[in-house]
């Protein structure tokens, strides 16, 4: 509360200051009403609201500008609650983004809340580290299911081309995953649950360093990027709880503790542009508190890998399709079931060693006020999928309603993409910009 | 092909097809009056504001605004970014454009929704340009090489006698990349602008036709600041209008690159 707060404050000060300055102010947003439909039994009506939201930008970015975004939001939500959830049911207010940004000869400084995405290839972005997702809220615009964090960034331009991205995250964000914790796991209850956030302090703060380059004169585009800072994803350590019965202890279910563990990255990316083909890839190393793999609820070392290609067969018609691949280090999965088994866990799913994915995505464009957009994941080594689609009408300038589904779906409930099967939903957007 | 056929700007194209030059010959070939015509290129850069509005068959209009840069290199080469300025919810879109003679253009979109300059293909010059009925190739290169030009003969627009030039596609590539066999220009042999254009499609139809609509004096060359397109199969029309022009200001290089591409709160 009290960082947002400050934003807050400081989003309002730079708007008087730049008043004062007798520097413009713009002022935009948007109002949208939407609606969501569970697509799993018993089809609940999930969710239903509104939203306002208003965005603030000035300042000629010599040297200084702002920008901020806040929502205003009436959500009638019957989702679960789930660690961490903001966004819940009811009215709220939640900064979007909030940054002010100071422009200099050869680099840029930024401060604030702010998006911060790296990597190129769609969708599924190994190097993509530093902001989170919000599962709780998969939708059709990417400040939807995406969590801004809170960073200072340093943009130095070595040339017109070349580019050191450092950044600092004082602040950890996790992803949101909705129903986390559930209720049961097999046939045990879950009574109890904690979630640990690293302590905020220097120590536990998040750096990232990417240096990029554009070789405009060949189309291509490349990146080297490392951080470190902590995994999104949780780690959960389940225990029994017990109480004291009439005949000595009683097991009365599982207690569940969230917790974030360290994470170091390396990675790269790059993008050729040849004619209406784009080639795409990107990769990322990834090491974790347990290098040696003997814990078994610890992320091991791996690799993450995507490479595609897109085509652009005409300005109404692009497919893209890539390959998703991850390799994990250190690591056995007949002794990572049967660790998982001695500690009693119920849920005894482990990854496989090698996993291998594709995706396709395609955007088209029917007429010039009707489109479509659709990403789909299907991992090979699980039989489980994930799809994202939604079509589009232009209603009018700055008018615009999309009608989507999020789908996960899978042979089996235990792997990734299928055990979030509850969290498919049909959803109906429009959208007055302004 | 020399370097100023090879790759012209957004907006000098239009400085090149409908520029004026003091003299003008009375006898000249149609490859020679295309030439010079786009060889009198008057504007090493250029700066304004375009209004792109749309019809549909049912009337329906679209309204784009649009902020511009471009400029021209000595090699010929040309760089151009564009932003949109409105409707609300394409505002602060951003289209970077660098022209290559001996490589791939080099072309990025920064979408403000995404947060991300993403270098995006080349969906070939016969693209509609923004959804108009102008295509890349209507705005941005025309390469004389592309045609074989003929005079034909003397038709009146807007009262004005102009001089018919017929260009037929050199090669069938041409016209699989531009979705024209033919074009033919009208110019008005004082100012030597194209007054009206009218574009052929495969079959040797007409299926475009493009009008000037308002020619001011910039920096002290007649310029075609207002005009439209219409595709007479559908009834769709584009109109394209220029204001807050400037020119040879001495825009910096630094004005196209990602990051101004950016820098889209301004």
């Amino acid at each position: 509360m009290k960082t947002f707060t400050g934003i807050v404050l400081v989003f309002f000060v730079c708007i008087s200051s730049a008043q004062a300055d007798e520097q413009a102010v713009s002022f935009g947003g948007y109002v949208k009403g939407f609606a969501f439909e569970n697509l799993t039994s018993p089809w609940d009506f999930q969710r239903a609201g509104s939203r306002l939201q208003i965005t603030a930008s000035g300042g000629d970015g010599d040297p200084a500008s702002f920008f901020g975004s806040v929502d205003f939001e009436l959500d009638s939500r019957l989702l679960q609650d789930g660690v961490g959830l903001e966004r819940g049911h009811g009215f709220d207010i939640w900064p979007v983004e909030m940054y002010l940004n100071l422009s200099f000869e050869s680099f840029d400084i930024t401060v604030g809340q702010q998006f911060i995405f790296w990597g190129r290839t769609t969708w599924v972005n190994p190097t993509d580290v530093l902001t989170g997702w919000d599962f709780s809220n998969m939708a059709s615009e990417i400040e939807d299911y995406r969590l801004a964090p809170i960073a200072a960034r340093l943009n130095w331009y070595l040339t017109d081309d070349l580019k050191l991205d450092i950044v600092w995250l004082p602040v950890f964000k996790p992803n949101r995953i909705p129903g986390m914790p559930p209720e049961s796991l097999g046939n045990l209850d879950i009574v109890e649950s904690r979630e640990s956030l690293p302590a905020q302090n220097p120590e536990n703060s998040e750096i990232g360093i990417r240096l990029s380059h554009s070789v405009s004169s060949w189309a291509f585009d490349w990146a080297l990027c490392a951080y470190k800072g902590f995994e999104r994803f949780p780690t959960v350590q389940l225990s029994p709880v017990f109480t004291q019965g009439q005949q000595g202890p009683e097991m009365q279910g599982m207690r569940w503790d969230s917790s974030y563990h360290r994470m170091w990255m390396v990675g790269g990316d790059f993008a050729k542009a040849m004619g209406s083909v784009l080639l795409r890839g990107e990769f990322a190393y990834k090491a974790s508190d347990d290098m040696a793999g003997n814990n078994p609820i610890i992320q091991n070392p791996r690799m993450e890998y995507v490479l595609g290609i897109s085509y652009l067969f005409t300005q109404e018609i692009e497919l893209g399709l890539q390959y998703i691949g991850k390799w994990l280090f250190n690591y056995s999965r007949e002794e990572e079931i049967t660790a998982k088994q001695s500690m009693g866990y119920p849920d005894t799913f482990a990854e496989k060693q090698a996993d291998h994915q594709a995706s396709l995505f395609c955007k088209l464009k029917l007429t010039d006020d009707l489109g479509a957009q659709l990403l789909g994941i299907y991992d090979a080594s699980y039989s489980d999928f994930f799809i994202l689609g939604f079509l589009w009408w232009q209603l009018a300038d700055s008018v615009k309603a999309y009608l989507g589904a999020v789908a996960f779906g899978g042979s089996e409930d235990s792997t990734p993409f299928a055990r979030q099967r509850s969290s498919s939903q049909a959803f109906l957007e429009i959208k007055v910009s302004y | 092909m020399n370097n100023r056929q090879r790759t012209f700007s957004f907006l000098c194209m239009f400085s090149m097809i409908f520029a004026s030059y003091d003299a003008v010959a009375q006898q000249v070939s149609a490859d020679a009056l295309m030439k010079k015509v786009c060889d009198r290129s008057a504007f090493r850069d250029m700066s304004g504001e375009l209004t792109l509005r749309i019809v549909n068959k049912r009337g329906d209009q679209k309204l784009r605004k649009i902020k511009i840069w471009s400029k021209e290199n000595e090699q010929g080469e040309n760089k151009m970014l564009m932003r949109f300025i409105s409707p609300a919810d394409v505002r602060g879109v951003g289209f970077l454009m660098i022209e290559h003679k001996n490589g791939e253009d080099d072309r990025r979109l920064f979408l403000p929704a995404l947060r991300r300059v993403q270098r995006i293909s080349a969906s070939g010059k016969g693209g509609n340009f923004m959804s108009s009925d102008f295509t890349y190739y209507d705005i941005g290169a025309p390469k004389l090489d592309d045609w074989h030009f003929s005079l034909g003969g003397q038709t009146q627009v807007d009262g004005i006698q102009c001089q018919e030039v017929l260009g037929s596609a050199a090669n069938p590539q041409v016209t699989e990349d531009t979705g024209y066999s033919k074009i033919r220009w009208y110019i008005d042999p004082a100012r030597q602008i194209a007054m009206k254009a009218d574009y052929f499609d495969k079959d040797g139809q007409v299926f475009k036709t493009m009008t000037v609509e308002k020619i001011e004096v910039i920096s002290g060359s007649p310029f075609a600041t207002s005009m439209k397109m219409e595709d007479v199969r559908n009834g769709h029309k584009s109109q394209m209008t220029f204001s807050k022009l400037e020119t040879n200001k001495g825009i910096k290089d630094k004005v196209f690159t990602e990051r101004n591409l950016r820098k889209w709160t301004r």
